[in-house]
């Protein structure tokens, strides 16, 4: 294994803790269940490709722009789709993401269609390389790591889990609900949008298929093994449902043409396992620490986390 | 010429469509969960098909073994499985971890390419519109029939049951299906059983005409949950809105690129979900508007 496909592979490791956190930020805190993030990412990196080979846009900026344009149609989108039942929103997020990908499908001559955008450049010519690329990818990684867990530790944050609970209580306390759902989805997409530019670029070829349905139901993936609600189950979800194909295609004993569905394989049977026996993830949600106070002092107050009332509304139904 | 063509095509089209939806909306509309296995195991019915015709059990058979085993697995997969999950995003993230591996496995087995499976009755052609030359295989013939079979069936057992009516009263409200006796859980899976095993009628069926490869599942799940989607909640008009689907894309390619016709399929459901609340509400308040005519005085009375 050479030291270039260890870079790349880290790479896209980075894109994808990315897109999880991005994703925790609606799915984890505010309870939003959204299908289409991988046509968010598809948006911000089809943005990058195109402007930057047609339009010869420098790709830093190309990036820049898709990471705008995509945060902007997630909030168009919630604009239109907020006050949706929750079955209807995961519909409607559905049919997003299906149109989207159609739409790079069938719009060859600005997409390439199904072959897909080559010869996406890096942002500048020193970045050609592996490392330095991977140097710049983990700096913008790392920088919206640290915007992300702070969002995740701000009011902000508190509010979202506020309108998870109780859209009411929320409006009773004089917050705009909507509002803070809309701002909240634009920006989920928007870090989408700049994975995916940042995605286009680090390989240098996308095609539609990979910003799929799949896609987003692997995001969510990485956030249901992780851990919901919380930044760094969203980062250890990711790393860790990246690294297991890696770890199939190293043993040499299996032929080749089982390799690709082999991986395949792999991925679904740890994503069966983890929903089996760890449906809370590897770091569950945590209680906000005034409540957790006032619930130690009060020894019997239940905790009131999203994933253990999850679990436990279940067991009253049956 | 085209046109009626175009129709006939998509109207036959529909067909696989409209039983597989059938069998996903009895599991969507009584559960409410995305049963994201359902395409993989109607694409594996038709494999299975194919496998028991090719090793010599005739048709029949094959069909009958297929739809019970998928009936059997659907059960078992909500009875032992699903049912523990709970929350509906645990239960869509295992079926889609289930989709994959059992995706994969077909496709080491079958190669990710389509198969067909020819038989006698696929190569007899059929006049389906008498004056014109469009002719259908006998295999299209099959299928219609097989869906005015189930559709009435389904329609009968929704409408005229005890079966039918606990059924639909768990689909409306399963909470207030539990309170006044219906034994919730044993409806849900059975649901999952019939649900299933109309799947694997349908990949069976597909088998014998266009072929199925591993992913051909996807696509009709797509298609028949967008059907369950549309229909609304009443599953009796849920095959009308799969061969409708069926006909709409087909009709697309009449003034239009054929192969922009799935996108505006998605483009308009699109809409109509962002849109149906609000187009409920409007239709309200005009009803409102219509009957809040002043009230004939009343002699005597005291308001």
């Amino acid at each position: 294994m050479s030291t270039d496909y260890l870079l790349s592979l880290a790479s896209l490791i980075v894109v994808s803790v990315m897109l999880a956190m991005g994703l925790n930020l609606v799915k984890g805190y505010g309870g939003i269940m959204s299908v289409s993030h991988g046509a968010s990412m598809g948006i911000g990196a089809y943005m990058t490709g195109v402007l930057s080979t047609t339009y010869e846009w420098n790709s830093g900026l190309a990036i820049v722009a898709g990471t705008l344009v995509a945060g902007l149609l997630g909030w168009l989108f919630m604009a239109a789709a907020a006050q949706l039942e929750r079955e209807d929103f995961i519909l409607a997020s559905f049919a997003l993401q299906m149109a989207v990908i159609d739409l790079l499908l069938r719009w060859s001559d600005v997409t390439g269609g199904s072959t897909g955008l080559f010869g996406i450049p890096a942002p500048a010519e020193a970045l050609e390389g592996a490392l330095p690329f991977f140097i710049l990818t983990l700096g913008v990684g790392g920088v919206s790591a640290l915007i992300l867990i702070y969002l995740g530790r701000s009011g902000y944050a508190i509010m979202l889990r506020g309108i998870r609970e109780s859209h009411r209580s929320v409006e009773a306390a004089g917050k705009n609900a909507l509002r803070i759902q809309r701002t909240s989805y634009g920006v989920s997409t928007a870090f989408a949008g700049l994975a995916g530019g940042v995605f286009a670029t680090a390989l240098g070829i996308i095609t539609p298929v990979d910003f799929d349905i799949e896609r987003s139901i692997l995001i969510i993936a990485f956030l249901l093994v992780g851990g919901l609600g919380n930044m760094w189950g969203a980062i250890l979800g990711a790393v860790a449902l990246m690294i297991v194909p890696e770890v199939m295609r190293e043993i040499d004993s299996i032929p080749t043409q089982f390799q690709g569905p082999g991986e395949q394989i792999l991925y679904g049977v740890v994503i069966v396992l983890f929903v089996w026996f760890r449906p809370q993830g590897i770091l569950p949600e945590k209680p906000i620490l005034r409540l957790r106070r006032k619930a130690a002092q009060r020894d019997q107050t239940p905790r009131p986390t999203a994933a253990k009332d999850e679990v436990s509304t279940y067991a009253t139904v049956e | 010429m085209l046109f009626l063509e175009l129709l006939v095509n998509g109207f036959f089209a529909g067909i696989p469509i409209a039983i597989a939806a059938l069998g996903f909306a009895l599991i969507w509309y009584t559960s409410k969960e995305f049963h994201f296995l359902y395409g993989t195991m109607l694409a594996a019915s038709g494999f299975g098909v194919y496998s028991l015709a090719n090793a010599g059990v005739s048709l029949v058979a094959a069909f009958v073994i297929v739809i019970a085993v998928a009936a059997a697995a659907g059960a078992v997969l909500e009875h032992v499985f699903y049912r523990r999950l709970g929350s509906p995003l645990t239960i869509l993230l295992f079926s889609f971890g289930l989709a994959i591996v059992l995706q994969n496995v077909l496709q080491i087995i079958y190669g990710p390419s389509d198969s067909v499976l020819k038989t006698a009755i696929s190569r007899a052609a059929v006049d389906v519109l008498p004056g014109t030359d469009i002719t259908r295989q006998g295999n299209d013939i099959l299928a219609l029939g097989a869906l005015i079979v189930v559709w009435i069936a389904t329609w009968a057992t929704m409408s005229r049951t005890d079966f039918g009516l606990a059924l639909q009263s768990v689909m409306t409200d399963p909470e207030a299906a539990r309170y006044v006796g219906v034994p919730a859980a044993r409806i849900r899976w059975i649901a999952y059983a019939f649900g299933s095993g109309l799947g694997a009628l349908s990949g069976a069926l597909s088998m014998l005409g266009n072929g199925v490869r591993p992913t051909t599942g996807f696509d009709v799940m797509l298609f028949a949950f967008m059907a369950t989607f549309l229909a609304g909640g009443i599953v009796a008009r849920v095959p009308l809105w799969g061969l409708l689907i069926g006909v709409a894309l087909s009709l697309v390619a009449w003034k239009l690129p054929a192969n922009f016709n799935t996108l505006i399929v998605f483009c308009l459901m699109l809409a109509y979900v962002i849109t149906r609340r609000r187009l409920d509400e409007i239709r309200l308040r005009l009803r409102e508007l219509r009957q809040a005519r002043p009230p004939a005085p009343v002699e005597g009375a005291v308001r």
